[in-house]
């Protein structure tokens, strides 16, 4: 099981990413970035950063700060 | 206390008057030279027109100059202002303080944001704006003492150089057993042999008990305080509560702030965590968007990025409660204890770093090629100290080291400093050698404008060349984001009133990344709007990182998501329930154009404010050398197929780097006219009279401004 935010769980599947996750979840495609675990993770990596199971996911929902 | 030797000069007695909803209707004008002292009233046009913050400062600064001023004329103004909200605890980003003088970069007005309490302190003292005109002979401390309600202005003679000492003593000296009552701005050394002096702002740590400080960092402001002989300016203020500011209606400010401070304190640990890692965060995320500066902008990503991001940085900095006002949950002002330098005056010795931030990481850090998180902190240290602006420092040198590489300067020019991208103790010593005023650091600290033509006049360098690298608009350094993809933040930088800084727009993720905004209008018209609502927030002495680097849960399902529409609507409500003037969310982006149409003029005024000054170098647009096209060549080859409908079989790189750059120049060009319309501007970039008249700012003198230069409708 993998828990995005503070209320959503959606069930882990062996070798699931970060961009398997969040084509997945509603508004995750908006996200630049996302924290599994505390740690961030960018879109550029989203399809090679494997999520575990078990994992608290984030969304960041958008990088507009500076 | 501590024996300084401090001889006063001037004690001038003043009534405090009652704040009302936000303003103490009065400014303070302070001659450094003749130690003149008055306070003007703040009358209600003034409120109507400029708000407050660089409202106020520009007017002042306005009323003080003439079209014949420079930075080192007596009558240029240092102003200083805060904003009807400022000095509000416990609505999250609600202590800063505002800065204007006319640049020894540009020319023209800059304006820098800063935290600290002198702000505040200065409006609970009495006073919604000072301004600071006059030569001083020797060095000159301005103390305003709210609780005593004195201006006392002493000769200082023999004083710390360096702005990390001296912020400790003059806290501790005017601080009479209660040093969290003072804050401190100064500079440094630096800011005497270079143009990137820098102000530092301070605020009482009571748990680490310390002054620590934020930088008032772009355009050379610190610069003129030093020419200036302002060895510091110090303010003395006690008690705070959301009564100080006498809010026209308390109940409904204490409801908005705690809906925001609550909603931060929610989200924050989900989102950036700024409470913990203060703007590190975005370090790897510029990084793997290939956003993060390399080597003098020509790269946007590099292995060695992630070293300098938060997850480092976390396990460095100290760790606590780090805001730079009272109550602010965001809490982002983080440093280092116990940093040991291993070179300069400190070396050796433990000091507490404040910082740094991305700017400073990305400038001093990836963009001079060094991926050491404490080699970046004894550069951030040693700026702060010598005052200096980190994002100059890190832009300029950067600057120099491909000049170096490239063979266009070398060690006889250099003084034997081996300037290689990565060479971090020859930063370090550039640096030291601006704060000592020495050797090549004299040339470097005059800023990228004027290396560019000392190279060229003296080293004989390819001025083409150094005009496509040497990353500077208007004379100002660019802050710290690679801008060749994004369309949008090149008109961000290049599209600006004082220069190429971030904090007026920052579109490179809303355009890059989500591309909100992929037709030119839908680009000017956030060209238009976010420009126009950054600036309000320093109409009104706060921070923007509380409106759109903490975003609500529904915020993507709102009609403009980028806009955070929830949090400007919570911002009006802040306005109305502090000033009484009751404004919807559209009214404040009104209340910014006056300023910033103003500013515009300003500039003009000045020598510059036209279509020409907003040009940006190639550098930012894209690939000026073959190398940097082949590092993207996919890229780049695609859009020129793709976008272009160009035929690249058999071109060599060198006419590929020439026809996609006639196509990105073509492309700026066209940007400028959208957003010129948009803003209600001539195709020369001036606001028109019709723009003027229908924001109220058609004073006769700002009439006059734009009849001289030809506009008349």
């Amino acid at each position: 099981m993998v828990r995005i935010g503070d209320e959503l769980e959606i069930s882990w599947t062996e070798g699931m990413t970060v961009g398997d996750l969040v084509d997945r979840v509603p508004g995750g495609r908006d996200c630049a970035a996302v924290r599994v675990n505390g740690r961030i993770v960018a879109r550029p990596n989203f399809h090679r950063t494997p999520v575990p199971d078990g994992a608290q996911v984030y969304l960041v929902p958008m990088i507009v700060g500076g | 206390m501590t024996e300084l030797q401090l001889k006063s000069l001037k004690v001038h007695p003043y009534r405090r008057p009652a704040i009302d909803k936000g303003y103490a209707n009065q400014s303070l004008h302070i001659d450094i030279g003749t130690d003149a002292v008055e306070i003007r009233p703040v009358d209600q046009r003034m409120k109507d027109v400029f708000v407050g913050g660089k409202g106020f400062d520009l007017w002042l600064l306005w009323l003080a100059v003439n079209e014949k001023t420079r930075w080192d004329s007596p009558e240029n103004g240092v102003c200083v202002s805060s904003g009807p909200m400022g000095g509000t605890p416990g609505y999250p980003g609600s202590g800063k303080s505002i800065v204007t003088t006319i640049s020894p970069l540009t020319g023209i007005p800059v304006d820098s944001n800063v935290g600290g309490y002198f702000g505040p302190y200065l409006k609970f003292a009495g006073f919604d704006a000072l301004c600071v005109t006059g030569d001083a002979e020797g060095e000159k401390v301005v103390f305003i003492d709210g609780i005593d309600e004195k201006i006392e202005i002493f000769d200082a003679p023999g004083l710390a150089d360096d702005a990390y000492a001296l912020s400790a003593a003059l806290t501790e000296h005017f601080g009479q057993g209660k040093p969290v009552d003072i804050s401190v701005v100064s500079t440094g050394s630096g800011a005497r042999h270079t143009r990137w002096g820098c102000l530092n702002f301070t605020w009482y740590d009571t748990k680490r008990r310390r002054a620590r400080y934020k930088q008032a960092g772009r355009g050379g402001i610190g610069t003129v305080f030093a020419q200036k002989g302002i060895k510091a300016l110090v303010v003395r203020w006690g008690h705070v509560s959301l009564d100080t500011n006498h809010p026209a209606d308390k109940d409904a400010l204490r409801s908005v702030a705690k809906l925001h401070s609550k909603e931060i304190v929610e989200l924050d640990p989900k989102q950036n965590r700024m409470a913990k890692v203060g703007t590190t965060h975005l370090v790897p995320i510029m990084n793997a968007h290939d956003c993060l500066p390399v080597h003098n902008f020509r790269y946007g990503s590099h292995p060695g990025g992630n070293n300098l991001g938060e997850e480092t940085y976390e396990h460095i900095f100290d760790p606590g409660f780090d805001g730079c006002w009272r109550g602010c949950t965001v809490a982002c002002a983080h440093g280092v204890r116990d940093f040991v330098p291993m070179t300069g005056p400190y070396q050796g010795q433990r000091v507490f770093v404040d910082g740094p931030e991305y700017e400073t990481i990305a400038g001093c850090g990836s963009n001079l090629g060094i991926f050491d998180p404490y080699t970046v902190l004894e550069l951030n240290f040693y700026c702060d100290a010598y005052g200096l602006d980190t994002i100059s420092v890190g832009t300029g040198i950067a600057f120099v080291m491909e000049c170096y590489e490239a063979g266009v300067i070398d060690t006889s020019h250099t003084e034997g400093l081996e300037l290689h991208f990565g060479n971090r103790l020859a930063a370090l010593e550039l640096l030291h050698q601006m704060g000592r005023g020495e050797g090549f650091g004299r040339i470097v600290g005059q800023g990228i404008r004027r290396m560019k033509q000392i190279f060229a006049e003296r080293f004989g360098a390819d001025p083409a060349f150094l005009a496509d690298i040497g990353m500077e608009s208007k004379g100002l350094e660019f802050s710290e984001y690679m801008t060749k993809e994004s369309l949008a933040q090149q008109g961000g930088y290049g599209l600006t009133l004082k220069g190429p800084q971030h904090d007026e727009a920052w579109l490179i993720f809303l355009d890059m990344v989500h591309n909100f905004m992929p037709t030119f209008d839908q680009k000017a018209e956030a060209l238009h709007w976010f420009p126009m609502f950054r600036t309000w927030f320093s109409l009104c002495g706060l921070c923007k990182l509380p409106w759109n680097d903490i975003v609500p849960a529904d915020n993507r399902e709102t009609p403009e998501p980028a806009k955070v529409v929830k949090h400007v609507q919570w911002y009006a409500e802040y306005f109305s329930a502090v000033t009484g003037r009751q404004v919807g969310a559209d009214d404040l982006i009104v209340m910014s154009e006056k300023v910033y149409n103003f500013q515009r003029i300003f500039n003009l005024r000045m020598g510059g404010g036209r279509r020409a000054d907003d040009t940006i170098p190639y550098r930012a647009m894209g690939p000026v050398t073959e190398a940097e096209y082949l590092s993207r060549q996919e890229r780049y080859d695609g859009q020129l197929v793709a976008v272009w409908q160009e035929s690249i079989e058999g071109l060599s790189t060198a006419e590929k780097v020439a026809l996609l750059r006639r196509h990105r120049e073509a492309q700026y060009e066209k940007l400028k006219d959208a957003v010129y319309q948009r803003r209600g501007w001539t195709a020369d970039g001036i606001p028109t009279l019709a723009t003027a008249r229908r924001l109220g700012i058609d004073f006769p003198e700002v009439v006059a401004v734009l009849e001289q230069h030809g506009v008349t409708e």
